[in-house]
């Protein structure tokens, strides 16, 4: 359901300024979002003023240099440093993003905001609980369903069908696309959400795939499907350029395609 | 009107319908499009035209027969657009309730719509007094 404002004890207050030392040049600031369970207080934003001269061109190492060198008790998720874990997904100036592919010098400002991914549980600082994520992503079967017995060696497929999967299987879960959508926002309990459609998409696309009609069954629903209003945050924030409101629109061609067939219940 | 959710492992199990409704708000759009422009088109060939005229025009079967079915299509699509509108924003318990009010009145509408197009295409809808 819709949410206007943030539930109490939600809405951060004013934190800690840590300024940058006398002298220090290109001084860039960031206002982070700091929250820690344990001590029940409300979130605060906390400020860092660090000068670009002393760590890497992208935002990640910014955010590693404040925790080595100034705040060892800010959290924060990373992995890869390269856009392939999909770990540090945060939301920067209002706009989710990975840490490690967005540099600072991006930002339109010197006064960058750095907050965890809208509408999710925080655990702590820019950590969220995507529990409920991956668990519609596993409601969607990501693996191969045949019907053929196990060939000996891989499963051919033309390179035309090959294509067809372009565009569709580079999602690394980032979890940016979903947590950007109105719709799953308000309604993330029964919509599936853009990640987890692409994701289910990329299966039924696949010409090696033979559970299509059941998976298209799976997702036939009011909420779980079509609850995308074709907003295309999703397609905007995706950081492996993606395009999820496609494959969603072409999910729901199928749905009403002459060919399709319901399965069993 | 849908039955309360079921889930499994905290997701959704699918109600096995929703592209119906999609394809009929879609293809209700697309009828709306021309016929839109038509009553359009009308309203100003009608703008300003006497009360004798006004009922001429409706004594055209044609007339009548394009304006009823733009009037039900119009409240179907509206009916379809409000039924998503309260499943977004309005919390589970209260939605079936007002998805089914919101169906009530968009059908009194469009009964209400034919029921006095009929009446002017029938010419048994006389001047209020003094008028």
């Amino acid at each position: 359901m819709v949410q206007l404002n943030l539930p109490r004890g939600s809405k951060p207050t004013t934190g800690k300024v840590h300024k940058a030392p006398a002298g220090a040049k290109n001084v860039k600031t960031y206002k982070v979002y700091r929250y820690d369970p344990e001590t029940d207080a409300d979130p605060r934003w906390d400020v860092y003023e660090v000068s670009a001269d002393d760590h890497g061109p992208m935002l990640l190492d910014a955010l590693i240099h404040i925790k080595n060198e100034i705040d060892p008790t800010l959290s924060f998720r990373r992995s890869c440093r390269e856009g392939i874990c999909g770990s540090c997904s945060m939301n920067v100036d209002g706009r989710n993003a990975l840490a490690c592919t967005k540099g600072w010098a991006e930002c339109s400002s010197h006064n960058i905001t750095i907050a965890p991914l809208p509408h999710q549980p925080v655990v702590k600082d820019l950590v969220t609980d995507l529990s409920l994520f991956y668990a519609q992503y596993d409601s969607i079967q990501p693996y191969l369903q045949s019907d053929l017995p196990d060939p000996e060696k891989e499963r051919l497929q033309s390179p035309e069908d090959r294509e067809k999967l372009d565009g569709l299987y580079e999602c690394i879960l980032c979890a940016c696309c979903s947590t950007s959508c109105p719709s799953y926002w308000w309604n993330q309990e029964e919509y599936l959400g853009p990640a987890a459609l692409l994701q289910s998409y990329r299966w039924i696309a696949d010409s090696r795939d033979d559970a299509t009609q059941k998976r298209l069954d799976d997702l036939e629903d009011p909420f779980k499907l079509y609850r995308c209003h074709t907003i295309m945050n999703c397609a905007q924030v995706c950081p492996k350029g993606l395009n999820p409101a496609k494959a969603i629109a072409e999910t729901k061609k199928l749905m009403v395609s002459p060919s399709r067939k319901k399965t069993a219940a | 009107m849908s039955a309360a959710p079921k889930f499994k492992n905290n997701v959704k199990i699918s109600e096995r319908h929703g592209a119906g409704e999609w394809k009929l708000e879609k293809l209700a759009l697309l009828a709306l499009m021309p016929l839109g422009l038509w009553v359009l088109s009308t309203g100003f060939t009608l703008a300003g035209a006497d009360y004798g005229a006004v009922i001429a025009w409706f004594g055209s079967t044609l007339n009548a027969g394009l304006l009823a079915v733009t009037a039900v299509v119009f409240c179907l699509f509206a009916s379809l657009a409000w039924k998503v509108i309260i499943e977004d924003y309005v919390p589970a318990s209260s939605r079936s309730g007002l998805v089914l009010v919101s169906n009530l009145v968009f059908l009194v509408l469009a009964a209400a719509s034919v029921f006095f197009i009929v009446r002017l295409a029938l010419g048994s809808a006389p001047l209020p007094a003094g008028v």
